[in-house]
């Protein structure tokens, strides 16, 4: 079967309406993944050295150090840097580089690329300078004051504008899969940003949220939970979508599931978050809710996982010889782990014994090591050698992250498991006299301070792959012709005529 | 399963049917079904949902919170009343609470109550910190040995320390008291301000 019959016949700039938008629509702008996958790489190394700091700060507490470095002002750097520049920049890097080749042409505005790119390392370092001063709304994952949030607005705006104006201009006929998947991202993070982030501005750095008491708790885990849905799920799915039978050079196993387990995924996951607020002040009827839903996103979160595995049935022979397609099983395997783990703890039972104690911990890493981290990890030596027409600087490198970042993942969530299953069970022991085995709060942690030590060692393992990848991403630039023409689009046969009106 | 299936040229198995046109970029799709593991797995949360929902807002067959702490202090109030039943009665009163003062055993055992809990405030040597100071001669709420137990049981509520009744049993508390009366005069560094009344013992 001849499907993928392509010609290699630029088009010509003048034949295009959308011309006066865009100086070459020849060819695909990859200087701007280029330079998303550079930030992603920095903003990786930044984030998780901070996450090995506060890993430390708690075991040991003189690594407080004065009042800008302490714990309390880290951890909300610590978590904006890797979820919103080491994963944002990352998915940024998937956007533009699959966007453009799923709809054969070139990003709609590259000044519109631009802005977005230096816009969103303006934001980094905003929040960057004011999270250590302790200017913060308090807002989980949300900390950043109005002045950042108005421009996290504007720059998603022009991200979005950016993107949909290259659908409209697009040159294939069908929306795949990770487009879809993208559309979402962008629209429902844009409905939770502004929901979550409205309050009213007091000084030039401080704001009130419009909501109070248990409702702003409430609007928080609805924007809480769906930051890792929208902006840790959907769009790592279409990186997925697009990279891994790209690597693995196989079809997708079944088209159905990808729509079923969709639709079904952006449909149930905004429900899910009351399931935060187990036995809290949060009215019984709102967590039930949350716990059914969490529930029932069980499976349409593994349809992502059965795509993903069963997409590699007659390929797994290629996970000997390459590492990207070894990184993308594991991202994918914790993802469906961290996914089964999700429902499980959202009933109210198992909650009742895992809130409050690091068994949250271990499971947000399983699923931001695991999945977000090693699929990140996977494009990045994808996309090296083809970004910068070289190949690998080394592929030995590139193995020793692999193993030691997956050591570092196991040690890091073993320990935290530990932690947090026995530190619920010493809350809740009881004598035979009917009274607290533990009634003393100190006690309890100073019994899981061996697993800090454990979980600092594991993430400290985690941080010297991405060193050792940042070794091999600088080395492999070096290696790169001085050439930097952009990709000519090769065309599908008689597309030619679509997305041009 | 057949290992070279490269797209563009890939007949399938009689599984494996690819779909026509639904080439992206080179990327192909199978027209496969979705397993129906899958599917059951996702109809069977869907029914435990509507089940939970009813069950909990409807019939009333599943606990609410309210509901779970009710049962949940009820088995605590029997288990302790089972377990007081069972030891030997303790009397309130100077004469029982005096014998375990000056007891070095009951001191011990008081001071490792003490480490837990009420070092927090008082200091680790009695000297006070948020707590006033246990080892001077000034006290608030009076110091015959029914008082202080009275103050560890009860707490005081505009002072701010919390009743230790439930975390304590009637003998740790006396030990407790044991412990207090055996720091008086010891005269620790940094002692806290006097509060209260002056009492000589």
């Amino acid at each position: 079967m001849a499907v993928s019959s392509t010609q290699t016949d630029s088009i010509s700039t003048g034949t295009n309406q959308n011309s006066h938008h865009i100086k070459n629509r020849s060819a695909y702008d990859d200087q701007v993944v280029k330079l998303f996958l550079i930030a992603t790489v920095i903003w990786g190394f930044v984030g998780m050295l901070v996450g090995v700091l506060i890993a430390l700060q708690l075991p040991f507490w003189p690594a407080n150090m004065g009042e800008y470095l302490t714990f309390g002002r880290l951890r909300p750097l610590h978590t904006n840097a890797v979820i919103f520049a080491f994963a944002g920049n990352a998915i940024f890097a998937a956007i533009y580089y699959s966007t453009q080749r799923l709809c054969k042409t070139r990003m709609y505005n590259d000044l519109m690329s631009r802005i977005h790119f230096w816009g969103w390392q303006g934001i980094i370092v905003s929040a960057a300078i004011t999270l250590p001063l302790g200017i913060s709304t308090s807002k989980e994952y949300a900390e950043l004051e109005w002045p950042i949030d108005i421009a996290i607005t504007l720059v998603w705006v022009v991200f979005a504008f950016n993107f949909f104006g290259t659908l409209r201009v697009r040159r294939e006929k069908h929306m795949y899969v990770a487009l879809w998947f993208y559309i979402a991202t962008i629209i429902t993070v844009a409905v939770l940003h502004l929901g979550n982030s409205l309050a009213i501005p007091w000084a030039a750095m401080h704001s009130y949220p419009i909501y109070a008491g248990v409702q702003d708790a409430f609007i928080q885990w609805w924007y809480g939970h769906n930051a890792v849905a929208f902006f840790l799920t959907t769009p790592f799915l279409g990186l997925m979508y697009y990279f891994l039978p790209k690597a693995a050079e196989r079809p997708v196993f079944s088209y159905r599931l990808s729509i079923v387990h969709f639709w079904s995924l952006v449909f149930i996951y905004i429900w899910a978050g009351p399931h935060h607020l187990n036995y809290t002040a949060l009215p019984e009827w709102a967590v039930t809710l949350g716990m059914v839903f969490s529930v029932m996103l069980w499976m349409p979160s593994w349809g992502g996982m059965i795509n993903g595995l069963f997409t590699l049935r007659g390929a797994w022979h290629k996970l000997r010889d390459s590492v990207v397609l070894k990184m993308f099983v594991i991202g994918i395997t914790f993802y469906g782990m961290s996914t089964f783990e999700g429902p499980l703890l959202s009933i109210k039972s198992v909650n009742a014994l895992s809130h409050y104690t690091d068994w949250t911990i271990g499971h947000v890493h399983s699923g931001a090591l695991g999945w977000n981290g090693f699929m990140t990890f996977g494009m990045i030596y994808w996309l090296l050698p083809r970004l910068w027409k070289t190949k690998l600087w080394s592929n030995r490198l590139a193995n020793a992250h692999f193993w030691i970042g997956t050591i570092g993942i196991l040690v890091y969530v073993i320990s935290m498991y530990t932690a947090g299953i026995t530190q619920g069970l010493m809350w809740r022991a009881f004598n035979e006299a009917g009274r607290l085995l533990y009634p003393d709060f100190m006690e309890t942690v100073i019994q899981i301070i061996p697993m800090y030590w454990a979980r600092m060692i594991g993430g400290s393992m985690y941080l010297v792959g991405v060193v050792l990848m940042m070794i091999n991403v600088y080395q492999t630039i070096k290696l790169a012709p001085k050439e930097r023409k952009d990709p000519v689009i090769d065309l599908p046969a008689g597309s030619g005529a679509l997305g041009t009106a | 399963m057949q290992d070279e299936h490269t797209p563009g040229n890939d007949s399938g198995t009689s599984q494996d049917q690819l779909i026509q046109g639904h080439t992206y970029d080179g990327i192909q799709e199978y027209d496969n079904p979705m397993p129906g593991w899958w599917v059951w797995i996702f109809v069977g949360t869907a029914i435990f949902a509507v089940y939970y929902v009813l069950g909990i807002n409807v019939f009333g067959f599943i606990n609410t919170y309210e509901e779970d702490l009710d049962e949940s202090l009820a088995q605590l109030a029997t288990i302790r009343s089972e377990h007081a039943a069972a030891q030997p009665a303790f009397t309130v009163d100077e004469e029982t609470i005096g014998s375990y003062v000056g007891d070095s055993e009951k001191i011990t055992a008081g001071a490792a109550s003490y480490a837990t809990v009420c070092a927090a405030c008082h200091g680790d040597v009695g000297q006070g910190l948020i707590g006033p100071n246990l080892t001077d001669e000034y006290w608030i709420k009076g110091n015959t040995n029914v008082d202080i137990y009275t103050i560890i049981t009860q707490g005081s509520l505009e002072k701010g320390m919390p009743p230790w009744e439930g975390a304590f049993s009637p003998e740790q508390r006396a030990e407790l008291v044991a412990f207090v009366r055996s720091l008086e005069g010891t005269n620790p560094p940094n002692p806290k301000a006097p509060e209260g009344e002056k009492i000589e013992s």
